[in-house]
Order: structure tokens, then C-alpha cells, then sequence
């Protein structure tokens, strides 16, 4: 059986506000440290900080962790969904039977 | 960027399957997945070129760091008569792998080129210290995952690529990107 495709007002914001600050702290922020030459977290020597980074490492991590809820709320939300009349659940999907 | 329409309808040791990955989760999970993979890759290759310019030295690793391993006879050979190719193959690969990558351009040959410097770093564990199933096995299962979907067909240069007359003339060439 054919499974609807579209995207519902849900997967957008699943899709958009967990990548979006996923990509943000890992590739864009990462980027902009790596290419300043700064470490990822501070770098620390004999209890003296010797290197910080151009982004902080909590900021980047948070804006992870931030996108990873953000999936975890679409899953828990998905769970909630109702199946229509048909058995079929709305929403995108990976072409897998839901 | 241009978004290709993949459907993989077929059959699977008698079993039907259905993977979606046009616009759906499936090709966005794909996307991400070869954004972050591209960025791991490239960081690791341009920190390299930023700390030791094009040549790194890999010898220590190539002669001691895979003693004993599978590879090691490779690694020896290369250590002790062509180091300049490792040495520049490792942090010029690293970098454009993860262009290509990050990009999606020429995403096949890239990934090719990933999994079989992940295959060098994996066999090349010695002792497996972090464990026989490590990160660098997950990398190599990440490179792999990027050539079986040819993921820069979505939201890719190669969505693109893929279209132009000159790919559709010549298969040799779909089958890189």
C-alpha cells in the first residue's frame, strides 16, 4: 500500500529546528573555529589554560543537544499520532510500512 | 539545490522493500548524515594541512603503529619506499573527501575514496584497542552508507550533475556521483 509522502507542519519543524542547530554547532561553528586555528575545548596544561577555543565548546554542544531534542520531542510526538480511517499515518515517512 | 528523485522499489531476498528518500525522512536523514561525515572528514584533513602543510609525516604509524596488523605489510612498503604519497594522500584525501562530502560533488568517488582510507585505518588497529567494532569501523559503515545511496543526489551538486546530458550519456560517470 502507497504511504503518503507529504510533509506535515511537524516534520518541517522536526526537520528544519533539529538540523538546522545540529548543522549550526558541528559543521558551520566548526568551521569558523577550525579555520581560526582555535581547539575545539580548551586546552589545559599543568592546571593553566594555554588555548581557547574562537567558539565555545558549551555553545556548539548545546546547540547539538538542542536539535537532538527537538527529534526526540518529533519521535514522542509521532508515537501519539493517530492512525486515519485506513490504517495510514499522515506525514513523511522513509517508505517503510507505518 | 536540485533534490533527485530516488525510489528503491525491488525485492529483497524474496522480501519487497520500499525506501523512500524523495523528500521524505529518508533523503533527509541521508542529506544529514553526508553534511556531518563530510565535516569529520574534512576537519580531520585540514587541521593536518593547517598544522603541517601538504605533507604530514605518517611513517611512525605506517612502520610501528600497524606492526602486527593485516596491513602492515602495505603500510611497511609504503613507510620505507613512497612515504611522500601517504604523507600527502592523507591530509589532501581527508580534506577533499570532505569537501566532496559536505558539498555533494562526485559524492560516489569521494566515499570510495573514504571508505578505503577508513579500511587502511580500521585493519591498521593494532591490538583494537578501543575495541574490535571502534569509531573507525562506524566511519567506514558511514562511507559505505554514502556510496550505496549516492547521497549527493540529495540536496547535492550531484542532483544536479546527475541531470546534465553529459551524465546521462556516459553511465561510467553515474556511477561516481
Amino acid at each position: 500500500m502507497k504511504q503518503p509522502n507529504e510533509l506535515t507542519k511537524a516534520d518541517r519543524i522536526a526537520m528544519l529546528g533539529g538540523g538546522i542547530p545540529i548543522a549550526l554547532g558541528i559543521v558551520v561553528l566548526g568551521l569558523i573555529n577550525t579555520l581560526a586555528d582555535a581547539p575545539a575545548a580548551p586546552v589545559v596544561e599543568e592546571g593553566t589554560t594555554v588555548a581557547t577555543p574562537l567558539i565555545p565548546v558549551d555553545l556548539r554542544v548545546g546547540l547539538v543537544l538542542l536539535g537532538l531534542l527537538v527529534w526526540a520531542g518529533y519521535a514522542v510526538y509521532k508515537l501519539g499520532v493517530a492512525p486515519t480511517a485506513d490504517g495510514q499515518v499522515g506525514g513523511a515517512g522513509t517508505g517503510q510500512p507505518r | 539545490m536540485a533534490t533527485n528523485t530516488e525510489r528503491a522499489g525491488a525485492d529483497l531476498f524474496g522480501r519487497g522493500l520500499a525506501l523512500d528518500v524523495n523528500g521524505g525522512w529518508g533523503g533527509y536523514w541521508i542529506a544529514m548524515l553526508r553534511l556531518l561525515t563530510g565535516y569529520w572528514m574534512f576537519h580531520a584533513g585540514i587541521t593536518k594541512l593547517m598544522e603541517g602543510g601538504l605533507m604530514m609525516d605518517a611513517t611512525g604509524w605506517m612502520q610501528y603503529g600497524a606492526q602486527g596488523t593485516l596491513v602492515h605489510p602495505i603500510t611497511n612498503w609504503f613507510a620505507q619506499n613512497a612515504a611522500w604519497l601517504p604523507n600527502l594522500m592523507i591530509p589532501m584525501g581527508e580534506t577533499l573527501i570532505g569537501l566532496g562530502l559536505m558539498v555533494g560533488c562526485l559524492t560516489r568517488l569521494a566515499a570510495f575514496f573514504g571508505t578505503l582510507l577508513m579500511v587502511f585505518f580500521y585493519v591498521g588497529n593494532a591490538g583494537f584497542g578501543h575495541g574490535f567494532v571502534n569509531s573507525d569501523l562506524m566511519g567506514l559503515l558511514l562511507m559505505v552508507t554514502m556510496v550505496v545511496f549516492a547521497a549527493g543526489r540529495v540536496l547535492g551538486i550531484d542532483g544536479w550533475l546527475v541531470n546534465t546530458e553529459f551524465a546521462e550519456n556516459n553511465a561510467w560517470l553515474r556511477y561516481l556521483i
